[in-house]
């Protein structure tokens, strides 16, 4: 009699976790008998971290044209338009980023027998396996809670994987060391009956310093942030936290606000559960375009959000766990009593360069740190395992996955750094670069990304490849811009907080689609992400290499002494820069270059999904494109007053009108498909736009439609006006997509005259 | 031995084939289009960036084909993904006969004409399943057995000798079965 992974693991797993997967085995055989409805079979899977994959609608463009995948049990499906037997993505969750050998090495199982033999690290330090087998999940589930591992509300809406800096404990600059505290976050709300019923997901970093130098804790660009301080008192010091809420990055980022200045660690939890409390009560369910908690705070204002917090606060039942969890955080030294290395055998070649970029030194001088980087944040089993014994070896369990793809190994003993160094290599695990220019940080994008435009992971390969050639010619401050690459405006690849951010897009020329990708300038890491870069325009995906040298080389001519690449962007003005990149913005034809017509790593001619490609480019298609680049150069003036930091509520107003005159000029281009004539005036326009275009349903696809139209409709309401200048932020953003979902009906309304 | 070991993978070996790996992409493509090889075919995976990875890989419902460095030398290996009640001999003479046969359409591919040739004198047989047969001496047993039998389908008339090549047990079960 064989005995399954459930039979062999029993006694390792805790007994409600067992129960959990078992009721998820039930669950799937219940939707395979049609006796559970494929909505909710969806929520519950992704709840377990089961995730979509591109082509699980079961159709895939070839290059030539949209074709069924004739998957066995063709019709079952495990979610809406979703096939059972198409692959999907795992996420599983690393709280923290803390992870052990023995952890690494089921990953590495987990990935060679249910996927292939690649485990992802993502940039909230989670890991990701693709093309996985919903049947094979129940096992995987099992060997990994076997190992103290869970996919529970990796993903759906509830609290997704609480991230922290990874350097907490051995960082120079923090206040105190937060693992203990994410720690205690993650097990408080895993689960928790306050964060079942949000409308959207809710993603809680820590962070251990306020200036975060490193750009590891990120904060400001989270739901829910916690920034550590520490307090004088009568008594001494007193640990706490500066809370942040309704941070987030997604189409619309929003720089979350102070919601508390220092909150005692008593009060983190029970805040915590307030803060949720508050979401699930009053946060959008309905429209999840508006549902991240970022919308209910700027909708409320953050007094009155903290108002409701507070008054949430002292209705709270008392639960022991409160302080029970913060009780708890002694934790065992991460380091091994003394060097393993007897004598020092000497580095294998290149530890030099390696050592310049990937060793941390950390504020206990007798250990380093040492980053491993992972090609977009890719590494094989093979290499897991090795690792694995390099951890085991040199030190007490001390690996964290970071918020940049890569890997943190701590605490090693000085004595023991070149044979770590030996080992990695060994493992071909000691690429150098980490964290510059040439660790090009990328989502999945269309490699694996249902929502995926253009190929993020793709580009994001091919700058790794050049920039890493060349990074050795360039001055040291040019290898310390970052840059990062998101397959679509989700900006999964955090393309906002890039010194150089892109993100895919798609553009018609003639009758053919071109990848495209927006560049993003003016972001950066300082600050838990609180400066977030604005869009200057679209160049072709192919143009974006050419696009970064030529950015490179200005920076390099044109920087002042010790001039961050952000500073140069704001002294020099992205109206200045775009001007000169202006040349790279364009497309030949595909007689000229059909390689334009390609995206990277890929061999098909460029296709977004099922939409066909439009041989109609007459006269109203002109005279469209023409209006959509107005738009664009209007939405693009907006941004550069927003962006300036002495624009005055003047200046703000007026980029704010800026913004919804992109939008008025948006939709008109498209109401000249059907009427050439279609004037100018903005109600003329938005009526015209509302009975043609979206009450007819043909503005909306299955991705793009309802949020855009629902800018448009609040920009026009508001006649262009805005409160502050956050808000006229936001509305440049907002217009800026609109845009781009016009692009997406109008490619759309080409392909059926096809 | 009651164990029934179905998801097993393949590999034969070739010398490095002196074009970028990048190459191969279009030529799955082109698979995918044209239904060159059997079975459900779904995408084409770009690993190339990682080092002694799975390199390029076209995944499919049934099973997987990588370009793959992942012991250290270059092959094609194929992976069985799916479970569909056969013994262990019946899978991974499956295995075989899809990696051999994908093995030829490369080497014949009009775009790799005379620039890929598999050897096929040495076939590298894993499995995938720890459950059913982990890196240990019980593992082997299953395996050799099952490959001793399953490569005399695709080759009638070879000797063959069986050596088990990683004794890592975290590893992969995996044997080398020289046809002579």
């Amino acid at each position: 009699m064989t005995k399954e992974w459930k039979d062999v693991l029993g006694d390792r797993i805790p007994s409600d976790v067992a129960d959990d997967i078992d009721v998820f085995e039930n669950q799937m055989q219940l939707r395979k008998a049609g006796k559970l409805d494929e909505k909710v079979f969806a929520e519950l899977r992704l709840r377990r971290g089961a995730y979509g994959q591109r082509y699980d609608n079961g159709k895939r463009h070839d290059g030539f044209a949209t074709r069924d995948i004739p998957f066995p049990r063709r019709g079952l499906t495990k979610g809406p338009e979703t096939e059972f037997d198409a692959p999907g993505m795992q996420r599983i969750k690393i709280p923290f980023g803390k992870l052990t050998a023995e952890q690494l090495e089921v990953l590495a199982d987990c990935a060679e027998e249910y996927s292939n033999g690649i485990l992802h690290i993502t940039t909230r330090q989670d890991v990701q396996l693709h093309f996985v087998d919903i049947e094979d999940t129940p096992d995987m589930h099992r060997r990994l809670a076997s190992v103290g591992i869970t996919t529970r509300e990796a993903c759906g809406n509830s609290v997704r994987n609480v991230t922290g800096c990874p350097y907490a404990g051995i960082c120079r600059h923090e206040a105190f060391d937060i693992s203990p505290y994410a720690d205690a976050e993650t097990r408080f709300l895993l689960g928790h009956r306050d964060v079942q019923d949000f409308g959207r997901k809710f993603k809680i970093a820590y962070s251990g310093c306020e200036a975060d130098a490193l750009g590891c804790g990120r904060a400001a660009m989270h739901d829910l942030g916690f920034v550590a301080a520490v307090r004088k008192t009568d008594s001494g010091d007193e640990r706490g936290f500066r809370v942040v809420v309704g941070g987030g990055l997604g189409p619309v980022p929003h720089v979350a606000k102070e919601l508390y200045s220092f909150l005692p660690v008593s009060q983190m939890l029970p805040v915590s559960q307030a803060i949720a409390r508050v979401y699930a009560r009053l946060g959008e369910k309905r429209n999840r375009n508006k549902a991240r908690i970022k919308f209910l705070v700027a909708q409320l204002g953050i007094e009155e959000f903290r108002r409701l917090v507070d008054a949430e606060r002292e209705i709270l039942e008392p639960d022991v766990r409160w302080e029970a969890f913060i009780a708890s955080t002694e934790r065992a030294p991460e380091y091994l009593a003394a060097p393993v290395t007897a004598t020092d055998v000497g580095p294998a070649p290149g530890f030099e360069e390696w050592a310049r970029t990937n060793i941390y030194n950390p504020r206990q001088p007798e250990f380093v740190a040492v980053l491993v980087n992972l090609p977009l944040g890719d590494l094989t089993s093979r290499q897991a395992r090795k690792l694995a014994d390099i951890v085991r070896t040199y030190t007490a369990d001390s690996l964290r996955t970071t918020v940049d793809q890569n890997l943190l190994i701590r605490w090693i003993h000085r004595r023991d750094l070149h044979a770590v160094y030996n080992a990695l290599y060994d493992a071909k695990l000691s690429l150098n670069g980490a964290n510059t220019i040439a660790d090009v940080t990328s989502c999945p994008g269309t490699d694996t990304c249902k929502l995926g435009i253009a190929s993020s992971r793709g580009l994001g390969a091919e700058l790794r490849e050049r920039l890493n050639e060349r990074r050795a010619q360039h001055d040291p401050i040019i290898k310390d811009v970052h840059i990062r690459v998101s397959g679509c405006p989700n900006s999964c690849g955090l393309h906002h907080i890039g010194d150089i951010g892109f993100y895919g897009s798609s553009r018609n020329v003639g009758t053919y689609k071109v990848p495209h990708f927006q560049v993003i300038l003016g972001g950066s890491l300082e600050n838990n992400a609180a400066n977030y870069g604005l869009a200057i325009g679209a160049v072709p995906s192919k143009r974006a290499p050419e696009t970064v040298d030529r950015l490179l080389g200005f920076y390099a001519a044109e920087r002042t002494d010790g001039e961050s690449f952000r500073g140069w962007v704001t002294r020099v003005g992205k109206k200045n820069i775009k001007g000169r990149l202006e040349d790279l913005m364009t497309v030949p034809s595909h007689d000229e270059d059909p390689r334009f017509y390609v995206d990277w790593h890929d061999a098909r001619e460029y296709s977004i999904g099922d939409i066909g490609i439009g041989e109609c480019a007459g006269e109203v298609v002109s005279l469209t494109q023409f209006s959509l680049a107005t738009a664009e150069s209007k939405a693009f003036d907006a941004s550069l007053i927003v962006d300036d930091a002495g624009a005055n509520d003047d200046e703000i107003q007026r980029a704010a009108q800026l913004a919804y005159g992109a939008m008025v000029t948006a939709a008109q281009g498209l109401i000249k498909t059907r009427d050439a004539d279609i004037k100018a005036d903005p109600s003329l326009v938005f009526e015209t736009f509302k009975t043609q275009f979206v009450d007819s349903g043909l503005f909306m696809d299955r991705f793009v439609g309802a949020g855009q139209w629902q800018y448009f409709q609040n920009a026009h309401e508001a006649r262009g006006t805005v409160r502050d200048r956050d808000e006229a932020r936001r509305r440049v953003e907002e217009a800026q997509l609109f845009i781009e979902a016009t692009h997406a009906c109008y490619a759309r309304l080409a392909g059926a005259r096809a | 031995m009651s164990e029934n070991l179905e998801r097993v993978c393949a590999k034969v070996y070739a010398a490095e084939p002196g074009i970028p790996d990048s190459d191969f992409v279009p030529v799955f493509h082109d698979w995918i289009r044209r239904r060159v090889i059997g079975g459900v075919l779904l995408d084409v995976a770009d690993y190339t960036h990682v080092p002694d990875g799975p390199g390029v890989a076209l995944v499919g419902h049934e099973f997987t084909y990588s370009l793959d460095r992942s012991d250290g030398r270059f092959g094609l290996l194929v992976q069985r993904r799916r479970s569909t009640g056969a013994n262990t001999e019946a899978s991974i003479a499956a295995t075989l006969s899809t990696l051999l046969t994908a093995a030829e359409r490369l080497e014949t591919h009009r775009t790799l004409k005379g620039v890929i040739k598999f050897d096929r004198s040495v076939i590298r047989i894993e499995s995938n399943d720890r459950r059913r047969a982990a890196n240990n001496a019980q593992g082997v047993d299953l395996l050799r057995a099952a490959s001793e039998a399953a490569v005399r389908q695709s080759f009638p008339n070879a000797a063959t000798r069986v050596q088990l090549v990683d004794e890592d047990p975290r590893n992969r079960l995996a044997l080398s079965v020289s046809i002579e």
